[in-house]
């Protein structure tokens, strides 16, 4: 079963490099056909680490990460149809990054969801964070991008409103359930209030997109606010010096 | 201006290394915290001009409607739950049923209505504000009146709470009588297996017992599981092995799958005794009078299992919770409305 899922996320790792590269020669149909096989390898990844964990698999950062894609080609699809933005190549591109981080992470087979995480919000808070922070990345590499082409920092826009209501959720709804399984919905946990000072910043954004005179905040601002999304994803779980409430996440 | 300045405090106490998380609780934090709440009120006041009997309306039906949903989930998982533990099927599918159905008939009236008067993209806008003000008002009430602290309980069906003794030395009556029955505990079925050998008497080198289906074996020595027993005073399954020096082979508990504890709580309505009993889960608080109880962890004391609680008395709970649930939906509905359908 191990070397089932270290062969599924080479491949749609494979798949994804291969969309970013038909994108890259133009060949927009080619790119769109391979994520979309890159979705059909992420769900079996998904379904081979839900046997292993005999549990959702979002135990810990590796599942995390390998779960990127499965949202990412819906995302795809839904920019294309109803927002009229082809961003299949950058979408593809987080995948592949996200699925780099999950191969260099350790597969823990034997995971064991202990009390606090067996509850009906245990889904819906991860995979709500996960959509968020993996468009929040694209919007970060549109952003980046439209240092030379600029028309991508209102698709950059796009993706933050699209991605921030998926935040919103997994921020307010872990508070919802922080008031269930501890006894208050605020405890000030470091991974809270970096989650806090994330949504803050793309709130920021929101209010200053709209005037041309803050026209110059946007790109720092949404580089900033993709800064705060590592810090509150990777660095509050990795440092190890760090007490969080959400260790169990590491 | 206000959100930046929130920004630069949460940073000041949320950096991973050198962060100070006192200035969460700091008087400029609250300060801070007032502002926004105003601030919020402002924006959504401002952005529903010539709206604004619209938007109470449209939040109020929302509020309807977002009970509707809740109704249909909570009632319903609870009916479910009591099916669940023996009672008759066809009770839980019409208790099920009925509920089900009130909140379906509360989801689509109020849900209609709320979209009708909320037909302008600009009013969610300001329900978002307003949202959010909502939940800075509960927080606020919350951060001056709520009274939180751990309680440990034995779990012997003895021992009652009857009042709680803050750390700033005031007592607080609960108006009621809490007891704990029963504790139960249950792991996964990853339990490992240790043998100790007695040196002089005490437990010395530990070396680990492999299984292999129903039988336990170290070299060419092996055990059927079924032989360990427990026994009063000892906290794990044991088996005595014979032999010079004399060894013991013990059960480790596997990882801990849940756990539970039977409350009875001893109250009175308009002057009658009353006794409420629940299952107290960590997902699951108590909650009596004005009280909650969440069940934080527990600890082996002796043969007695003390129970950790967390015992809240929190005024501005319900107004910060729905705040939190419609800033989620005002949102989600303000973001993903497409441009073009606006006024």
């Amino acid at each position: 079963m191990i070397t089932l899922v270290y062969s599924l996320s080479i491949f749609t790792l494979l798949l994804c490099l291969g969309s970013v590269l038909a994108a890259a020669l133009r060949r927009t149909p080619d790119s769109c056909r391979a994520f979309d096989a890159a979705w059909v390898g992420a769900l079996l990844l998904f379904a081979a680490d839900w046997v292993l964990a005999q549990a959702p698999p979002f135990g810990n950062m590796r599942h995390v990460l390998a779960f990127f894609p499965l949202v990412m080609v819906p995302a795809a699809h839904y920019l294309r149809r109803f927002r009229g933005l082809e961003l299949t190549a950058w979408l593809a591109g987080a995948s592949a990054l996200a699925l780099v981080g999950a191969l260099c992470m350790p597969l823990q087979a034997g995971w064991r969801q202990m009390p606090a995480l067996q509850s009906p919000w245990f889904v819906p808070h991860v995979t709500a964070y996960v959509i968020s922070y993996g468009l929040m990345t694209v919007a970060a590499m549109l952003t980046l991008a439209s240092y030379r082409r600029g028309q991508l920092l209102a698709a950059a826009g796009e993706m933050v409103r699209l991605s921030l209501p998926f935040m919103t959720f997994g921020l307010w709804s872990g508070a919802l359930w922080a008031d269930a399984a501890w006894g208050g919905y605020w405890a000030w946990d470091i991974k809270e209030a970096w989650s806090l000072l994330t949504w803050c910043i793309y709130l920021i954004y929101l209010h200053v997109e709209r005037y041309p005179a803050f026209a110059g905040w946007r790109r720092p601002l949404l580089l900033l606010g993709f800064a705060a999304v590592v810090v509150t994803f990777l660095v509050v779980n990795l440092m190890p010096k760090i007490e969080s409430m959400h260790s169990y996440a590491q | 201006m206000a959100l930046g300045a929130a920004c630069v405090l949460l940073l000041a106490g949320a950096f991973p290394l050198l962060g100070a998380p006192a200035v969460y609780r700091s008087g400029a934090m609250l300060l801070l915290g007032a502002l926004v709440v105003l601030l919020c009120l402002w924006g959504g006041w401002r952005l529903a001009a010539g709206r604004r009997g619209q938007l109470v309306f449209g939040l109020v039906f929302l509020f309807f409607t977002v009970t509707g949903l809740s109704m249909l989930v909570q009632y319903g998982a609870k009916a479910l739950e009591y099916a669940g533990i023996g009672g008759p099927m066809w009770a839980g599918a019409v208790g099920m049923g009925c509920v089900a159905l009130t909140g379906v008939v509360f989801m689509a009236v109020f849900g209609f209505l709320c979209y009708r008067v909320m037909n302008q993209r600009v009013l969610w806008l300001a329900g978002v504000h307003w949202a959010l003000a909502l939940l800075g008002t509960g927080a606020f009430v919350d951060a001056a009146c709520e009274v939180r602290m751990p309680v440990t309980l034995p779990a012997d069906a003895k021992t009652e709470l009857t009042e709680l003794f803050l750390d700033d030395g005031r007592h607080i009556p609960l108006g009621f009588r809490l007891r704990i029955d029963a504790f139960t505990v249950r792991h996964y079925d990853d339990a490992t297996y240790t043998i100790y050998a007695f040196e002089n008497g005490r437990p010395g080198q530990a070396r680990q017992v492999e299984r292999r289906g129903e039988t336990l074996h170290l070299g060419a020595e092996s055990w059927p599981v079924s032989e360990l027993k427990t026994a009063p005073g000892m906290p794990h399954p044991f088996l005595m092995l014979p032999g010079n020096p004399a060894r013991v082979l013990v059960q480790n508990p596997g990882t801990v799958k849940d756990y539970c504890a039977s409350v009875v709580a001893f109250t009175d309505h308009r002057g009658r005794p009353e006794t409420h009993k629940a299952e107290l889960r960590v997902n699951t608080p108590f909650a009596c009078k004005d009280w909650r109880f969440s069940l934080s962890s527990y600890r082996q004391a002796g043969d007695t299992t003390e129970v950790l609680l967390q015992a809240r008395r929190a005024p501005g709970r319900f107004a910060a919770l729905a705040g939190m649930v419609g800033v989620i939906i005002c949102t989600a509905v303000w973001c993903w409305w497409r441009k073009e359908e606006q006024a």
